[in-house]
């Protein structure tokens, strides 16, 4: 049950990821991915959320009916999600500012509920738990893959600042103010990069299989 | 008046949902390879976002606000666009089946369709009045069917066209939406 | 029947304890909620009088441009005002006393460096202090699109500022 749980959780990295493999939730990674803080503030968040969903749905699976289930999980996430969002509004504002709507709309993100369906209602607490945790930092690992590339190539700088007191981490810059290709930070510069990486995740994943196959 | 068409062609053209606030992407990769099904979608999405828009506007104004529990609106907003989706599904079952059929899994993914939520949403936080937000709630669904409609008639060639093996399927339609949202920026100082 | 009523129950249920959560998340979260919303107006309603004291004041007007009034101590009133400028929001504050611009400071643009940024400089709001209610607010040549549009929101704060009264 270890083994399986460990792949489970491998699986959210490349094989499984839930933004370039599966394609789920994939409106927020476009919208946020301008900066690296809003890469970790989201991705966390989502994390944190998808663990709890998962865990409370496992629990309760055996008493859940078949009939509502859809409704009980949708009612479980916005709790989590609105309860989320109050929190992050009261002690990381400048989260809230930056991310905006996109907070309340994790309750559509579709790797949640995805997640709760498919998983966390046919599997233990534990194992349920250890999905959330492995897809949901495979999102995140999306997401800063993204907002790297976006921020780097369009504003040349990389920085990060606790979002609970404000204060700066560190600021790196990269490339020259310059020499920046500023489209990255708008939607043209989204939409490719998404591809591109996708198109490297599909040519990853499609190697591993052939060399699964020999 | 005029504030009404400005709201509806900003809503349509300048800040498309799709291409310029990024919502409404899963069911737009999922749905548009064909140009017939995204026109079904189209109207679908359109049919749900106004019904579930005036619901939950509704909801917040004579039940949420007065009694002072708006936090309530994120599991209210979401119960109502499902159960809306849900009707809409038997609704579209009973009088077209042939849509239903050809719609398949993506009509309840509406519910997930994350323009749904966000128009319901926007309409309370930008303070619209009725008119307001009955305009709001028709035309966002319409740029998001016409982005739609245009990108399966690209994508219809596409899936005949020579396309690297890794790029098949969703990347390359990314590609095509990166450049449908140059288009669609140029247009921004048309209001 | 009974399947129907207890699923019903069951969702019932699981609702009433989503909102008590809910509820009781709120009511930890809300006072330090309002506490930074005011804090962060503050911040911005000193960069015109440092040491006033404000109070906001509910009001209603036709343009949709102006988002806030407050009510300063000496008599002034604020307008926070938003605007479109050339390609971006302009976000700022322009303080009315004796019906005459008594201050101006920009929240937030977004604009050309070197044309529409240059609101955000001293000269601009020096340029539109002083301004009557029966004169024409001052534009930056070059730069007519976003002053222009700062403009309009001044103009809209007069008729609004006559109507509540103030000086």
């Amino acid at each position: 049950m270890a083994k399986e749980m460990w792949e489970n959780f491998k699986s959210g990295f490349v094989k499984e990821n839930p933004v370039f493999a599966l394609y789920l939730g994939i409106c927020s990674v476009l919208a946020i991915t301008t900066t690296l803080n809003n890469a970790l503030g989201m991705g966390i968040t989502v994390t944190i959320v998808l663990i709890l969903a998962n865990t409370i749905v496992s629990l309760l699976r055996k008493i859940t009916p078949n009939e509502i289930r859809i409704p009980v999980y949708i009612v479980i996430i916005s709790t989590l999600v609105k309860s989320s969002e109050l929190l992050i509004k009261a002690y990381a504002p400048t989260l809230d500012t930056a991310l905006g709507v996109f907070i309340p709309l994790i309750v559509v993100n579709c790797i949640i509920l995805g997640r709760a369906e498919a998983y966390a209602s046919k599997h233990s607490v534990i194992e349920s738990a250890v999905d959330g945790l492995g897809k949901g930092l495979g999102y995140t690992f999306g997401l800063i893959i993204m907002s790297v590339i976006r921020q780097v190539l369009g504003t040349g700088v990389l920085n990060l600042t606790n979002p609970f007191t404000g204060n700066m981490i560190f600021e790196i810059q990269i490339i020259p103010a310059d020499y920046v290709i500023s489209v990255f930070t708008q939607a043209v510069g989204a939409f490719l990069t998404f591809a591109l990486i996708a198109a490297a995740v599909s040519a990853l994943n499609a190697r591993k299989q052939t060399k699964g196959a020999k | 008046m005029e504030n009404l068409l400005t709201l509806a062609i900003s809503a349509i053209l300048i800040n498309n949902i799709v291409l310029s606030q990024f919502l409404g992407i899963c069911p737009f990769l999922g749905v548009s390879r064909k140009k017939d099904s995204a026109i079904g979608m189209g109207l679908a999405v359109i049919f749900v976002i106004v019904g579930a828009s005036i619901l939950s506007y509704l909801l917040y104004h004579l039940v949420l606000d007065p009694l002072d529990i708006e936090y309530m609106n994120l599991i209210s907003f979401i119960l109502v666009i499902a159960s809306f989706v849900q009707f809409t599904e038997m609704f579209i079952k009973k009088y077209s089946p042939s849509l239903y059929k050809s719609l398949g899994i993506y009509l309840p993914l509406i519910t997930t369709n994350c323009a749904v939520l966000y128009v319901a949403l926007a309409n309370i936080t930008s303070g619209y009045n009725f008119v307001e937000m009955i305009t709001y709630s028709i035309a966002v669904p319409v740029g998001f069917m016409l982005v739609l409609i245009i990108f399966s008639y690209i994508r219809e060639r596409l899936d005949i066209a020579p396309v690297p093996k890794a790029f098949k399927g969703n990347p390359v339609a990314l590609i095509v939406a990166a450049l449908m949202a140059i288009a669609f920026s140029g247009l921004a100082g048309l209001v | 029947m009974k399947r129907i009523i207890y699923l019903a129950c069951f969702l019932a249920a699981i609702s009433a304890i989503a909102g008590g959560i809910l509820a009781f998340v709120n009511d930890m979260t809300y006072e330090r909620i309002n506490e930074m919303a005011i804090a962060s107006e503050k911040e911005n309603l000193v960069k015109i009088y440092p040491s006033g004291a404000f109070e906001e004041v509910t009001f209603s007007e036709d343009s949709g441009l102006i988002e806030k009034v407050f009510k300063v101590d000496n008599g002034a009133y604020i307008y926070k005002i938003s605007v479109y400028g050339y390609k971006d929001y302009v976000s700022y504050l322009v303080a009315i006393k004796d019906d005459t611009i008594d201050g101006f400071a920009v929240i937030s643009v977004n604009d050309t460096p070197g044309y529409g940024m240059r609101i955000d400089e001293p000269e601009y709001a020096d340029l539109l202090k002083g301004t009557a209610v029966n004169e024409d607010v001052p534009l930056i040549s070059g730069v007519t699109i976003t002053t222009g549009n700062v403009a309009k929101g001044i103009t809209a704060a007069f008729t609004l500022n006559d109507s509540l009264g103030g000086n």
